[in-house]
This record gives structure tokens, C-alpha cells and sequence, in this order.
């Protein structure tokens, strides 16, 4: 039984990193019916920020953290500005395109500067783990789940009480009507993607105290996970992310534990076609959301 | 006068004709083949180094039964068929009666196809592939095989009163599975028993799942045949979820310095390598003294020292036949060889690898590498 829990919480622990990253693509996906490729890059990008003000600026952990978290907010602001916004009213998968291309750009200059070489990730949390009865809780899961559940709360107040919310929802429902109604879309989207970038920072920061190994293409994994999270759950709704991310990581460490690693995986995605084939929304997902 | 002078520098001139060819005379001859430019070059530079020092050695002594040794070396760039176009040169032109090296596995491969047909000794420091020596009698290595630490690993748990293990490798590597599967079969010999044994595959990052299935299994030490950078992970992982027990890597480890954060999880981990420059037998003082001389700085690879033995080994086998450029007469000697070197007493087995030492090697708190002992293989 502690082992079940003991794996269990492996799987909550990674599924909520994933479900945190998630949120990134569900709200630009919601808003610009974008699915932002280069998010799992800004990842990687934050997290080789914190290795460089640490150990190049001589700064402090929290500093660095903080400037990761200023620049990744920035750098999706512009991104959004300078590669995506004079594509929005071109088919879509021009967008997706170039989605693509800036995360292979940001992977290749990452290899440049950094060399393909994985290096260590300069933060290490050694607080010793919780004994509750043989169920060791370490500090990095609890910090991890704790701080993730309350970001999706409070990005659930955000879109769903406050003005620049609302402004989010309407310009997703309908972005004609929205900019008729007096909405500065443009603004409300750079916000969105403001936002996006900065979850996407602070879940860098809690997939890199996890598995402490910064390299260009640390963004690819974590990213499609987090992506085939969004879609499980029902891409563009926010507590849909936070639910595909705890299955998929709860199966994945299920999957591993008890049946195979090597197959972990394939029961993943065999998971993902299930849901998709009953629910092609996803799993809180309404098929009137969908427009064509 | 200018008459005297002409007959003086003509003087000169005749004798100097008869210089190079009458000390190419007096040398004994050996090529070296290796990667000395590009990608690979650190290896190919080690082992020359490794080289060097034995033959400046052995000169300083008087050579080969009086006899001085002359290394000519040639860079095959890493590629297979300029591997054996040099050697082609260094014996057929340069007269080379035996070839030391190459380097990396593709080019030993190549060379040793050519040395085995001609018949030519062929003693490679770094070529760690199984085949290289196989079905090829004048070609022989001093490094171990990748399984072979495993195997020592395995008697060294044993002799450690270590009776329960676990392991967690990577079913797609073939390293990794190459060392596991050696590992499992000496723990039966030794009557070890694997009490969990996990797998990570490719590129995975998070192995918790594996390490909690490990934990609640309860070993005593965890057999963990990684790389350095995916064992930086692991060794993270295991702290995090409380499975503080001792790790055993292969030589694959020796780079997770630099990949891990936290060093005094390292304090945990015992590897195996092919040499320690902590290790004090005589052989290996000299060697350690003699580098430290020439180069001004301490080996940083340890090829350096299989290179070393190599030569070691070649020039010792030449020293006991009648004449060293009789083939099959060295090739008999240096199978035959039972000598004390830098990385241990080394005898050759039937498919020509050496039965040696395996130097069993841990860190400290900050990270430094600290040599436990060299460990030989039960005969």
C-alpha cells in the first residue's frame, strides 16, 4: 500500500510540472487557437537564464529565478508580437509553421552559445523528505504540487473574476465581436501569452529541481507531455489542463511501476487516442467550443 | 687553401650519406595508428602520449637488447580506411614491425583485419569493442571489455559481504545492457541476489517510479550501469525519495562531476575505471613520474596508462625473441605475457583480452575523485 502511494505521488509530483506547462498552451490555444510549439523552448530558455545568472552574474538563486521569470515574460510578449501576430489572419497552419521554426531557432542558438552538452542545474532544494509512516514526502513534491495548484487557482480567479478576464474570455468566444465591443485584442492576447511564458518559467524552475539537467533540447519532453496534457484534458479550458496533466502523469509513473518502463509511453498515448476517440475534446471539453 | 676546404666539405658531405641509413639500421621499428586530429583527438593524444613515455623509458635504458625502439606515428583521422593505408605505409615502407593502436573501435577493426592478414602483433590501448580481437590472433588489447567491470564489479560486491542487490540499467543502450547482463550473471556465480531489477529507456529523466519499486525492495547496494548524466538524475532522484544506499557504476560514470549539482550525493557512488592516478604500485609511480615529467601535468584520461602498458607489453615481448620483427614469434610472447604494468598484472585470455585489475574509484563531498582500491578478478 505505501508503495502504491509512494508512486502515486511520483505521479502527482510529475503530473502537476505537466499540468503547470499545460496552462501555457491551453490559454494561447483558447485565445489564438494557436498551439504554441516554441513553449516547451521558453522552458529551456528560463531555465538556462537561471544557470547563467547564477553562475555568470553571480546572483542570487531567488534573483535569477525572478529575472528568468521577467525575461521569459518579455521574450513571449515579443515573440507573439514579432512571429505570430502578422501571421493571425493567414490560414492556420502558417502559424503552426512558424510555431515549429522558432522552437528549432531557439533549440539551435541555445547550442551555439551552451554547446549540446547537458550541464547541472545550479538550484538543488536539500530540505530532507517527510517520513509519514514510510511514505517519503519530499520537500521538492510538496513544493511542487502546492505551488502549481494555487498558480491554476489563481489563474482560474484571474480569467473568470477580474475585468482583464473577462476581456480574455470574450476575445476567445469571439474576437470580431470582442474588438467591436471596444477590447484592445491585441493587448489582451499579448497578456495572454505574457502570462503563458511566465507559468511556463516558473514550471522550468520545478522540472529543473526535479531532473536538475539543463540542455537546448530540454523543452522537447516535458513540452509535448504538457501539450498531450492540454488536449486530454480539453485544450483551452483551464482546469482541463490541470486534470490531463495529473492523469498523464499519475499513468505514466503507474505505468512504469507496475508494468514497464519501456512501455510507459505507449500506454500514455494509448491513452490519450482512447479519450480522444470517445471525447474528441477532451475531457471536460464541449464540442460547441470548437469553431471552424 | 679552397682546394683543402672543397676536400674537407666534400669529406663531409660523403659521410653524411652514410648517417640516417646506419642508425635506420640499428632501430627497431614500430608504428603507432591513431586519431590525432578531429573528433576523437583527446583519445588519440593520450594514447600517443601514453606511448611516448614508455619508449623514451625503455630508450634511456638501452633499448631492445641494446637495441634503440623507434615509434613512427601516423594520424588515421578516425577513419577506417586511412587506419589502414597508414599502416600499409609504416610497414611496408617505413619497415615497422609491429602496430600499436588505433584508437577508436572502427579503425581497430580495419587495422586489425589487415594486421591479422599480414600476420603483423597489433596492440590497441582503447579499443573496448568485443569483435576487434576475435578470430584474430596477432591482435591483442589492454584495456577490459565493457562487460568485464561488471563482472568485477560483481565479485568486489560479494567481497564487500554484500548479499542483496538491485539494479536499474537502460534496456536501449548497449552498454548499459551489455554491463547488466554480465553483472547478473557473475551475481549467480557469487551467489549474489538481484532483488529488483529496473530499466530506463533512451532519453528518460525521471526514474522515481524505478527507484521506489527498488526501495521498497530493501538491497543493500544498487548496480547502476549509466552514464554520467542520466546517473546525475538518478543519484538526485534517489536522495530525494530516501534511498540512501551505495551505487556501483561502470566507467561510464566518470564524467557525472560535471553533471550533478548536489556533490555530496556522490559520496555514494563507487565506479570502476582503467586506471587511478592514485594507484601506487611501482609500475605506475614510474609511469606517474615519468608523465609527470615530461608533459609538466597529471594523465587525464586513463588510456594514457593502457598506452603505456601496451607498449609496455609489445617491447617486453620483443625483448624475449631472438628477433623482433619474426611475427609469429612475438605474437606467441605476447601471448604468453604475465607482466606487473601501470594498470596491473596483466595475462591474456583466449580471445586475447587481459585479465587485470579493475580500479575501483568513489568522490568526496566537493566532488574530488577518490581512489579505493585496485581490485583483480578471481583467475
Amino acid at each position: 500500500m505505501t508503495l502504491f502511494l509512494s508512486q502515486l505521488l511520483n505521479g502527482i509530483h510529475v503530473g502537476s510540472i505537466y499540468a503547470l506547462i499545460a496552462l501555457g498552451y491551453t490559454m494561447v490555444y483558447g485565445i489564438v487557437q494557436l498551439i504554441n510549439f516554441a513553449h516547451g523552448d521558453i522552458l529551456m530558455l528560463s531555465a538556462y537564464l537561471v544557470v547563467v545568472g547564477i553562475t555568470k552574474l553571480g546572483l542570487s538563486p531567488a534573483l535569477s529565478v525572478l529575472l528568468s521569470i521577467v525575461v521569459a515574460v518579455v521574450f513571449g510578449v515579443i515573440l507573439e508580437r514579432v512571429a505570430y501576430r502578422p501571421l493571425r489572419s493567414s490560414p492556420r497552419i502558417s502559424s503552426l509553421i512558424t510555431a515549429i521554426g522558432v522552437s528549432m531557432l531557439m533549440q539551435n542558438v541555445a547550442q551555439l552559445i551552451f554547446s549540446p552538452n547537458p550541464i547541472p542545474y545550479p538550484i538543488t532544494l536539500s530540505v530532507p523528505a517527510l517520513n509519514l509512516g514510510g511514505l517519503y514526502l519530499s520537500f521538492t513534491t510538496l513544493l511542487t504540487v502546492v505551488l502549481s495548484v494555487g498558480l491554476m487557482f489563481l489563474l482560474q480567479i484571474f480569467v473568470s473574476s477580474t475585468k482583464a478576464g473577462k476581456a480574455m474570455r470574450a476575445v476567445s468566444e469571439d474576437t470580431g465581436t470582442a474588438l467591436l465591443m471596444g477590447i484592445h485584442v491585441n493587448r489582451i492576447i499579448s497578456l495572454t501569452f505574457a502570462i503563458g511564458s511566465g507559468l511556463a518559467a516558473i514550471g522550468s524552475l520545478l522540472y529543473c529541481i526535479a531532473y536538475p539537467s539543463v540542455a537546448p533540447t530540454l523543452g522537447s519532453l516535458p513540452g509535448i507531455k504538457a501539450f498531450i496534457a492540454a488536449v486530454l484534458g480539453g485544450i483551452g479550458l483551464i482546469p482541463g489542463a490541470m486534470l490531463g496533466g495529473f492523469i498523464l502523469g499519475i499513468a505514466e509513473s503507474l505505468a512504469k511501476a507496475y508494468i514497464s518502463s519501456r512501455m510507459s509511453d505507449a500506454i500514455v498515448y494509448g491513452i490519450l487516442i482512447i479519450v480522444l476517440l470517445f471525447k474528441p475534446a477532451g475531457l471536460l471539453g464541449t464540442k460547441t467550443r470548437e469553431k471552424v | 687553401m679552397k682546394k683543402f676546404v672543397a676536400i674537407i666539405l666534400s669529406c663531409v658531405m660523403m659521410l653524411s650519406i652514410f648517417i640516417p641509413t646506419a642508425t635506420a639500421e640499428e632501430n627497431i621499428k614500430v608504428g603507432f595508428i591513431g586519431v590525432l586530429t578531429g573528433r576523437g583527438s583527446q583519445y588519440g593524444e593520450g594514447v600517443k602520449k601514453g606511448i611516448e613515455v614508455y619508449v623514451d623509458l625503455i630508450n634511456e635504458q638501452g633499448g631492445i637488447n641494446g637495441v634503440p625502439v623507434k615509434v613512427i606515428y601516423e594520424d588515421s583521422q578516425g577513419d577506417a580506411s586511412k587506419g589502414v593505408l597508414a599502416a600499409q605505409k609504416l610497414i611496408g615502407l617505413d619497415g615497422c614491425v609491429a602496430i600499436l593502436g588505433p584508437v577508436i573501435t572502427p579503425v581497430c577493426k580495419a587495422v586489425a583485419e589487415y594486421c591479422n592478414d599480414e600476420g603483423i602483433p597489433m596492440i590497441t590501448a582503447s579499443g573496448t569493442d568485443y569483435e576487434i580481437t576475435t578470430g584474430r590472433p596477432s591482435v591483442f588489447r589492454t584495456c577490459f571489455l565493457d562487460p568485464f567491470q561488471a563482472t568485477v564489479i560483481a565479485q568486489y560486491i560479494a567481497a564487500q559481504g554484500i548479499t542483496k542487490v538491485a539494479a536499474l540499467y537502460d534496456q536501449g543502450n548497449p552498454y548499459s545492457k551489455g554491463l547488466y547482463d554480465a553483472f547478473k550473471a557473475e551475481c549467480e556465480n557469487q551467489g549474489v541476489e538481484i532483488l529488483a531489477t529496473e530499466s530506463g529507456s533512451g532519453d528518460d529523466v525521471d526514474f522515481k517510479a524505478q527507484l521506489t519499486n527498488i526501495k521498497n525492495a530493501v538491497p543493500e547496494a544498487v548496480f547502476l550501469p549509466y552514464y554520467g548524466e542520466a546517473a546525475a538524475l538518478i543519484l538526485t532522484q534517489a536522495n530525494e525519495i530516501g534511498l540512501d544506499v551505495k551505487y556501483y557504476g561502470g566507467d561510464g560514470i566518470s564524467n557525472i562531476v560535471k553533471a550533478i549539482t548536489d556533490k555530496s550525493l556522490l559520496t555514494n557512488m563507487v565506479y570502476t575505471d582503467h586506471f587511478s592516478n592514485s594507484e601506487t604500485n611501482e609500475q605506475a609511480l614510474t609511469f606517474l613520474a615519468a608523465y609527470r615529467k615530461k608533459f609538466g601535468q597529471e594523465p587525464d584520461i586513463s588510456f594514457i596508462a593502457t598506452a603505456y602498458d601496451a607498449a609496455r607489453v609489445l617491447f617486453d615481448a620483443m625483448g624475449k625473441v631472438e628477433d623482433p620483427s619474426d611475427y609469429e614469434a612475438v605474437t606467441a610472447a605476447i601471448k604468453a605475457t604475465d607482466l606487473e604494468c601501470v594498470t596491473g598484472r596483466i595475462t591474456f585470455d583466449e580471445h586475447n583480452d587481459p585479465i587485470k585489475s579493475v580500479f575501483f574509484t568513489t568522490f568526496n563531498a566537493e566532488g574530488k575523485q577518490i581512489f579505493i582500491e585496485s581490485f583483480a578478478p578471481a583467475q
